[in-house]
């Protein structure tokens, strides 16, 4: 039987042997037994040999200094620069670049993953919304009014940042006495740490907002926006929503708590930050539309509870769909809210008086006094103190 | 004191000073084997292709290859690290770490809100929260440090850290916190005690580092920062003194930018010099050290290099991005095309196209990142090792035949603290 052993049965070359006890290096000749890598000393004695089958080496292919070890255990090797013996050894040790798979770390690595998931899981939907809902009641209602506040401060400035003089909160008498008697129809029987205080910003953007502490802005371009005073009460019943959920102190919780939290999971990949700054925005408004969604239910028992319609609810966001459009694609997933034609389906069909008679919320007369309620207005400072 | 200099070994062969002792060996970075470029392009492609999953695979087998290619009397350096026990690592590291920052940010915020009385007061307790990942980050900088030394071996003999790094992570915050308060002046201070506790610490078998010197000697690198750092404040003043002044402002801004630029050149001088300073006084069981790495040529590297990162980066990522373009233009005719494109302009697109829009840009960010990993390899991290490397000499080496066998530290958490917390222990991969 001839091997490719026998070719090199005569081969010999000096390479440096470390025994893996010290760093002392010791000169060695290596030759080729049955089946071994034999070294011998310069005094002729042998040193150690190494069955050919469990040889690997350290170095990669190319090297031309290699490093081999009789097993991937030991702490024995041999340093080798002779471009003869490199060759031979390479042709005779079938598995040299062969490094077993880690059966038992594969599955550990599938065990942890498998707890990383669900512990991530567990903290980003249990751990961190129960967490933040549950501190948001230990909250001092007179701290978050105070928050809110400031929060009112910066909003002004915010408005008045394309250089606009800030907005005035409007005043006119017989229109603040409608938007209270609005108010008032809305939040029979609701209990709250704070007095609900809502207000009318001297502003055409089409929005509204809950800040903490009880109060709601409504934008002067809403009230325009709308056809019927039913579709204010819509609006206003979902911002009182917000302000019986908590939404302003537990969205400020929450986004505290899983901020960081992909970055983590990704962890230092490159430009990972920016994967991970977009994914937390998509949790944040996911959050954001659970909230949302959480506020429009309570908008509805609020309209239902009042005796009004959700109907004008449902118009309204059909017509703002129809007028501005609706936000599609993978924007869909950063909007902070539902998008609107769910919205207006849902509200329809959470309606109780359906084509039924009801008492209209304002008078014709009140209802002309809101839409003129910025006839007069005071500085956004003076409704702060 | 040290009896020998840098100069003796630059005087040519055969010239000995000193008859008794055999002049210092020198490091030898030797490139051979695979070619980094493909090496690494392969292995980051790999990485994006599986969403970041096999970038511990990555950085395990870029380790082996530079270990390799470290010689000491011609004996390469190995690293005996694998990417399963880094993702394990990084897989409870994850876990533990979700848990402590999601618990400790919201306890900061909910401080904030109990006792803020406005925004500011708010915005500082969600800042003051980034404080406490801070024992963090130091405790995963030596644990990472740790697990490198411990898979690292030469002739066989392992390297090795001792167990410190909760005292380590004390030590760094209280340190940190005293350079705050002297506005930056004792980061010096810091930056030596910092790297003495963790040379004192490591060990080449059953020999041990020792760092000797004093802080002081770095104050005068340190120093160089100050000049970039009064002229960003000049520019505050600038402005501060006529917003309105467009002149000024445009001299406020050149001075800003010089300003943070001679900062970013000064940290990186001071850098290479600590680097020196450091190794000169180590010693390793009577072996002693000299790094003679230059410091204009690093800079040099780092400048250029980042250039050449920067810019086949962007060259890749739009070219990238034309091609998806080509082919989304194919696949939907010419004449849709330019609707499609009349829409992006006027910004109004509706659901389909808008996806269709992402992944032309993410094909062009994903292309990006391989490129920039692969040219971040050759172009900066090993020019820059391979410097240091061959910068390195050692006086009385006979002493590092001695060093006998120590045992194996598992270091299970294999550096996944630093991974999953991003944090640079310098090596640069």
């Amino acid at each position: 039987m001839t091997t490719a052993l026998d070719k090199y049965a005569k081969l010999e070359a000096i390479a440096r042997y470390y025994d893996g006890q010290q760093a002392a290096p010791r000169e060695v000749v290596l030759a080729f037994g049955a089946r071994t890598l034999i070294m011998v000393g310069f005094d002729d004695r042998a040193v150690s040999h190494w069955p050919l089958a469990s040889m690997r080496t350290l170095s990669s292919p190319g090297d031309k200094t290699v490093q081999l070890v009789p097993d991937l255990q030991s702490d024995e090797r041999i340093v080798l620069s002779d471009p003869e013996m490199i060759a031979a050894i390479r042709k005779v040790c079938p598995h040299l670049f062969r490094r077993p798979t880690n059966r038992g770390g594969v599955r550990r690595a599938l065990f942890w993953g498998a707890w990383a998931l669900g512990s991530a899981a567990v903290i980003l939907f249990v751990l961190i919304p129960g967490l933040a809902d549950e501190l948001a009641d230990y909250v001092p209602p007179e701290r978050e009014q105070a928050l809110g506040d400031a929060v009112v401060g910066q909003l002004a400035t915010l408005l008045s940042l394309d250089g606009s003089d800030p907005p005035g909160i409007c005043t006119a008498p017989e229109g603040a006495a409608a938007l209270d008697l609005m108010t008032a129809r809305l939040s029979v029987n609701l209990s709250l740490p704070y007095p609900l205080r809502v207000a009318v910003i001297d502003h055409e953007m089409v929005n509204a907002v809950a800040v903490p502490g009880g109060r709601v802005l409504i934008f002067r371009g809403l009230i325009e926006a709308a056809e019927t005073p039913e579709e204010v009460a819509g609006v206003l019943a979902h911002e009182i929503g917000h302000v019986k959920n908590r939404d302003p102190v537990r969205g400020v919780l929450r986004a505290a708590g899983t901020a960081g939290i992909i970055g983590l999971m990704l962890g230092d990949v490159y430009g990972a930050s920016v994967i991970a700054a977009g994914a937390d925005a998509v949790l944040n408004a996911s959050h954001q539309r659970e909230a949302e969604r959480l506020a429009d239910e309570t908008a509805y028992v609020l309209l239902g509870k009042s005796g009004l319609p959700t109907v004008p609810f449902a118009a309204f966001f059909s017509r703002l769909e129809e007028e501005h459009g609706d936000i599609d694609g993978p924007l869909k997933y950063l909007a902070s809210h539902p998008n609107l034609s769910g919205r207006a389906e849902r509200a329809k069909e959470a309606d109780r008086i359906g084509a039924g008679i009801f008492k209209p919320v304002l008078s014709d007369r009140s209802w002309i006094a809101l839409r003129n309620i910025c006839g007069k207005s005071v500085p956004i400072d003076d409704l702060v103190q | 004191m040290n009896d020998w200099r840098l100069e003796t070994a630059a005087a040519g062969p055969g010239h000995h000073p000193d008859p008794v002792r055999p002049d210092p060996i020198r490091a030898e970075y030797v490139r051979e084997g695979p070619a980094l470029f493909w090496l690494a392009l392969g292995q980051a492609c790999l990485t994006v292709l599986t969403l970041g999953l096999y970038r511990f695979w990555m950085t395990t087998r870029l380790r082996r290859y530079y270990w390799s290619a470290i010689r000491l009397q011609g004996d390469p350096f190995e690293y005996t690290g694998t990417g399963i026990e880094k993702l394990i690592g990084f897989l409870v590291a994850l876990t533990i770490l979700a848990v402590y920052l999601s618990i400790v940010n919201i306890a900061f915020v909910f401080g904030g809100l109990i006792s803020a009385d406005d925004v500011l007061g708010l915005e500082l307790a969600i800042n003051l929260s980034i404080l406490a990942s801070l024992p963090l980050i130091y405790f995963a900088t030596y644990r990472a440090k740790r697990y490198i030394m411990a898979r690292t071996r030469w002739r066989g003999i392992r390297f090795g850290m001792e167990q410190a790094a909760w005292a380590y992570a004390g030590r760094a915050v209280l340190l940190t916190l005293l350079t705050v308060i002297t506005l930056g002046i004792l980061y010096p201070f810091q930056n030596f005690r910092l790297t003495r506790f963790v040379t004192d610490r490591t060990w080449f078998g059953d020999l041990k580092f020792d760092q000797g010197g004093r802080w002081t000697a770095l104050l005068g690198a340190w120093a160089w920062v100050y000049p970039g750092i009064l002229m960003t404040i000049g520019a505050f003043v600038l402005i501060a003194l006529d917003p309105e002044d467009e002149g000024m402002v445009a001299a406020a801004a050149l001075l800003l930018m010089t300003g943070y630029f001679a900062i970013y050149l000064a940290m990186l001088r001071y850098r290479v010099v600590a680097f020196r300073y450091f190794w000169r006084h180590r010693t390793l069981a009577g072996a002693r050290f000299r790094n003679g790495v230059d410091t204009g040529e690093v800079i040099g590297v780092t400048l250029c290099g980042s250039m050449a990162v920067w810019t086949a980066a962007l060259f890749v990522a739009f070219g990238a991005m034309v091609v998806a373009a080509v082919f989304w233009a194919a696949l939907v005719g010419e004449d849709r095309f330019t609707e499609i494109l009349d829409q992006i302009e006027a910004r109004r697109t509706d659901g389909k196209v808008a996806w269709q829009l992402l992944a032309v840009i993410a094909t062009g960010y994903l292309a990006a990142i391989p490129v920039a990993i692969a040219f971040n390899h050759i172009f900066m991290t090993r020019p820059i090792l391979r410097r240091q490397v061959e910068g390195m000499q050692i006086a009385d080496a006979h002493v590092l035949a001695t060093a006998q066998q120590r045992g194996h530290d598992h270091a299970l958490e294999a550096g996944g603290f630093a991974d999953a917390l991003g944090v640079d222990i310098g090596s640069g991969f």
